[in-house]
């Protein structure tokens, strides 16, 4: 079995904006380091309260517990959702004998990527769902 | 399908992005202890300066958070400070940067402890880091104090 090796990664934050809503798309916040058009996502990992209750923008975690009311969808620089509505807790490290989540490398379209809510209980207005990208320039 | 997926996995691999788990993959490894000294949210405690573990002398290739379930007392640091538990990990990351202030990554520490993750190592490929610049920043302080202490085990290849 292989996991998953880094070289450079970067938080990204998914913002529950006003109150938690079924349905509706959170979309991830813009991050200048991968706005860059030669940077490729290799794997992604999803952190819950329990590996870091505060984001670095100081919003809380969402629990760990509400882990399981939560999707993602990826999609790549031709609006491809090459993921689509994955459960967030496959993509928790801890929950999946330590392994990191590998994709195929391709370029990504980070603020059309989103989360969605299939429940709202325990979900608070500004929570955060943490994610951690992992990628390389575009020589590779 | 499957021929798809053993194309792919080769490619990962001669590029470097994947390695298989439970064979061997560093020559050394170090403990490095990190008593907080600066206690406030966003501030940047750094590693004290190692030119053994810069970029510049080795390859960094999986480092590791000890928690007071391995190690219960920092054996490290006079005063021995004391090592904190998972929980209290979970409100702080790990930043690598470069000598040129350039952030590589940044890591929650928990998905660095291997007893929370199956036993697996946290594999890195870090050769362009300086680890005087590497950081570990406090997102929350509740119940960490300056008697609280972090190890972090550096497993590296010399360059």
């Amino acid at each position: 079995m292989n996991n998953l090796v880094i070289r450079r990664s970067q938080l990204v934050e998914a913002v529950i904006v006003g109150t938690p809503t079924t349905g509706l798309r959170y979309k991830f916040t813009e991050i200048p380091n991968l706005s860059r058009n030669n940077i490729i996502l290799y794997g992604v990992e999803a952190y819950s309260a329990a590996e870091l209750s505060v984001s670095p923008s100081g919003k809380t975690s969402i629990a760990a517990a509400d882990v399981d009311k939560i999707t993602v969808t990826l999609k790549d620089s031709e609006n491809l959702e090459f993921v689509y509505q994955m459960p967030l807790y496959d993509l928790i490290r801890s929950n999946n004998a330590g392994f990191i989540t590998i994709l195929q490398p391709r370029l990504i379209n980070l603020t059309d990527c989103y989360i969605e809510l299939n429940a709202t209980s325990g979900i608070s207005a500004g929570e955060v769902v943490l994610f951690n990208f992992f990628y390389d320039f575009a020589t590779v | 399908m499957a021929g798809l997926i053993t194309s792919l996995l080769n490619q990962l691999k001669e590029l470097g992005l994947v390695r298989e788990v439970g064979i061997p993959f560093a020559e050394e490894n170090k403990t490095v202890y990190l008593p907080f000294r600066n206690i406030g949210t966003g501030i940047r405690n750094y590693f004290y300066a190692d030119s053994q573990l810069d970029g510049s002398n080795c390859t960094i290739r999986a480092i590791e958070v000890i928690d007071n379930t391995v190690l219960s007392v920092s054996i490290g640091t006079t005063p021995a400070t004391d090592m904190l538990p998972a929980e209290i990990l979970a409100q702080a990351y790990m930043g690598f940067s470069n000598s040129a202030g350039e952030d590589l990554a940044m890591l929650p520490l928990p998905v660095m402890i291997k007893n929370l993750n199956s036993g697996k190592f946290c594999f890195f490929d870090m050769s362009n880091h300086r680890w005087g610049d590497c950081y570990i920043v406090l997102t929350d302080t509740s119940s960490i104090s300056e008697t609280g202490s972090l190890a972090v085990r550096v497993w590296y290849t010399k360059r």
